[in-house]
């Protein structure tokens, strides 16, 4: 099966004009990440061109393109195959609706790696059914198209390379620019994906200095130094590239030894959480989650209260995980301050993971009405029924978070009557738009439309808050 | 020799290549859509240039817009699956002819030293360059109404 998909990413890297062969010497989390920013470079264009916002493939035959345009989508759904099989799953909600596409050739690379995704055994090269196009999508909608995917990076890259990065960094021409300091701005959104090749560059590098030397203690005092809120959103990255350099430099120190070097210093949570997700061994590993929430939060905790607080540090983004947190921090009141003193420490994360849900929740539910609005025939009724029933949860989901409240984040205070607009919305969207057993016509639109609404409320809000700051300062 | 054609539409009495056929529709005449089809042959027919051979391959198996062919297999299940895809139903089309007188991918990858196309190879897909015309000769058409799946119980708890 590995070969077979190897085959698919090869294919479409190709496609869209990139050899894998050049990103050899970079270290795994490099390689995926400088691909992908490679890989958005290349398709970005021709994103904007298709505008896949309007478009419904399904009523649509090949000779309603032209030839430009065709090529503009192979592109585009080729970036989308590359990208997914890196990791970036989100992108899995471009290639559902590329499957109703007007050609068939085209729906069996997308097929092969949707099933990948979904982990199906039975899986071959062909053009799926219409039935099986049906039961993917449908599929897909349940599993909020992404939360809880493979990442099928791990097998298809090899994780080792032959060269000595920091070595090659070194032969560089000096025209290379020297990473001396890591300037994060998180104001600009576009710049994310060029911050997140910087973060992972920069951490690898420092990392390896410190590590190569077996400096382990100056490592963790430096972690520490560097790990605060402004970090969070590049914890993915942060963590991958720093397990880069443990993999590169065969470093098997056992987690107990880490949770002790940092006991050493002036503990930060936030840290302990980074920490945590560069030793894990895979994306849920519990157990050693539990550990450090025995470490650094407490160690007098129930099994339910470990349970939230470790899902909190894997960074479980999942309606189940947000819904166990959120329940967590609405019992917290009977907890000892000392721990709850570390809880509002680590609030950014629940923040960061709440947000991530929110993004998922539009994006899976908006994609999942392009799907529905497609006029499947018998396909878009049963489609619609699993899309009520997840409906119904993520407000539930949103509901649970609403409750939840922490004083001393100012972020959080800011971001609770964001939520409730949200919530209030979605239940006159569900009111007026969802009670017949049929879609409504432009329902995808109606939906577009409460999220941009939401936008502008929350924007709003934003410039209301931001004016009470400025009078208070005149007065 | 025997080969299966699928097609989720029901032809009139003319079938043209994908290439012609989509051409058609946006309103070129039938010598233009033609001349743009037999320049796409002869780029799969110049076996000296096996880099350009290549590329015209892979376009032409991959979308059906760049392919002066009627793709066919000789596995029917094949032509069921292009059949079918959009909507459940459409039409086999069973087409005879002489052997010799298809373009064989597969073959013409392997004789040229070129490596397979691994999302492609598995259909064995054979071309009747343009239109079906003689010596092609459809001998039935099938309309598929319903996959029905037929099951023999072998375990039960």
């Amino acid at each position: 099966m590995e070969s077979t998909l190897r085959e698919v990413f090869l294919d479409s890297m190709e496609s869209i004009g990139l050899n894998t062969v050049k990103y050899d010497h970079l270290p795994f989390n490099l390689r995926r990440t400088n691909m992908s920013y490679h890989i958005y470079n290349e398709i970005s264009q021709c994103i904007n061109e298709v505008n896949l916002k309007d478009d419904s493939f399904y009523e649509k035959e090949l000779y309603h393109f032209t030839k430009g345009e065709i090529e503009n989508h192979y592109k585009t759904l080729n970036g989308c195959i590359a990208l997914v099989c890196l990791g970036h799953t989100n992108y899995s909600k471009l290639l559902l609706t590329y499957l109703d596409f007007p050609e068939a050739r085209w729906t069996i690379k997308i097929n092969y790696l949707l099933n990948s995704l979904l982990s199906n055994n039975e899986n071959t090269l062909k053009i799926p059914s219409y039935s099986e196009k049906i039961e993917i999508q449908s599929a897909f909608i349940k599993r909020e198209f992404y939360s809880d995917l493979k990442d099928l990076s791990y097998s298809l890259l090899n994780h080792k390379t032959n060269v000595n990065y920091p070595e090659y960094l070194l032969s560089l021409s000096a025209s290379k620019r020297p990473i001396s300091e890591l300037n994060i701005s998180l104001k600009d959104n576009n710049k994310l994906i060029e911050d997140d090749m910087e973060c992972s560059e920069f951490f690898y590098l420092k990392t390896h200095e410190y590590l190569k030397t077996h400096q382990y203690n100056t490592f963790i005092v430096w972690m520490i130094r560097m790990i605060h809120i402004e970090k969070v959103p590049f914890i993915n990255t942060i963590t991958k590239s720093i397990r880069d350099v443990f993999y590169e430099l065969q470093i098997h120190k056992s987690p107990n030894f880490w949770i002790k070097e940092l006991k050493k210093e002036r503990t930060n949570i936030l840290a302990s959480i980074f920490i945590y997700n560069i030793l894990k061994q895979d994306r849920a590993d519990k157990r050693l989650a539990a550990r450090f929430v025995k470490a650094f939060i407490s160690d007098k905790l129930n099994k339910k209260q470990l349970d939230a607080l470790s899902e909190l540090y894997q960074c479980n983004h999942s309606a189940n995980s947000i819904l166990k947190i959120s329940e967590f921090l609405n019992d917290s009141s009977n907890l000892p301050i000392s721990v709850k003193v570390k809880i509002d420490v680590v609030s950014p994360i629940f923040l960061y993971c709440i947000k991530n849900n929110i993004v998922n929740i539009y994006l899976s539910e908006k994609e999942s009405l392009n799907l529905i609005s497609q006029k499947n025939k018998g396909g878009s009724t049963k489609l619609f029924k699993v899309f009520k029933t997840r409906f119904k949860y993520n407000t539930n989901v949103l509901t649970s978070v609403a409750t939840v409240y922490s004083e001393k984040d100012e972020d959080f205070i800011n971001f609770y009557p964001k939520i409730s607009i949200l919530i209030k919305m979605r239940a006159d969207f569900e009111a007026t738009y969802m009670v017949r057993k049929s879609v409504q016509v432009n329902l995808k639109n109606y939906y577009i439309k409460l999220f941009e609404s939401w936008v502008e409320e929350t924007t709003k809000l934003e410039n209301e808050n931001l004016h009470l700051v400025s009078s208070e300062d005149f007065t | 020799m025997i080969v299966y054609h699928g097609s989720n539409i029901l032809y009139g009495p003319e079938i043209y290549c994908p290439s012609i056929f989509n051409e058609l529709h946006r309103g070129k005449d039938i010598m233009t859509a033609y001349k743009k089809a037999q320049i796409m042959l002869e780029k799969l027919n110049n076996f000296d240039d096996t880099f350009s051979l290549q590329r015209a391959l892979d376009d032409a198996q991959t979308t059906s817009d760049n392919s002066p062919f009627i793709s066919t297999s000789q596995k029917r299940d094949v032509a069921r699956q292009f059949a079918t895809t959009k909507n459940g139903q459409g039409y086999i089309y069973t087409i005879e002819g002489p052997e010799k007188e298809f373009y064989n991918f597969n073959e013409i990858r392997s004789s040229c030293n070129l490596p397979q196309h691994k999302t492609f190879n598995w259909m064995g897909e054979l071309g009747i360059p343009f239109e079906i015309k003689l010596p092609f000769e459809i001998v039935q058409i099938e309309k598929i109404i319903e996959i029905k799946e037929i099951t023999e119980l072998i375990y039960q708890k």
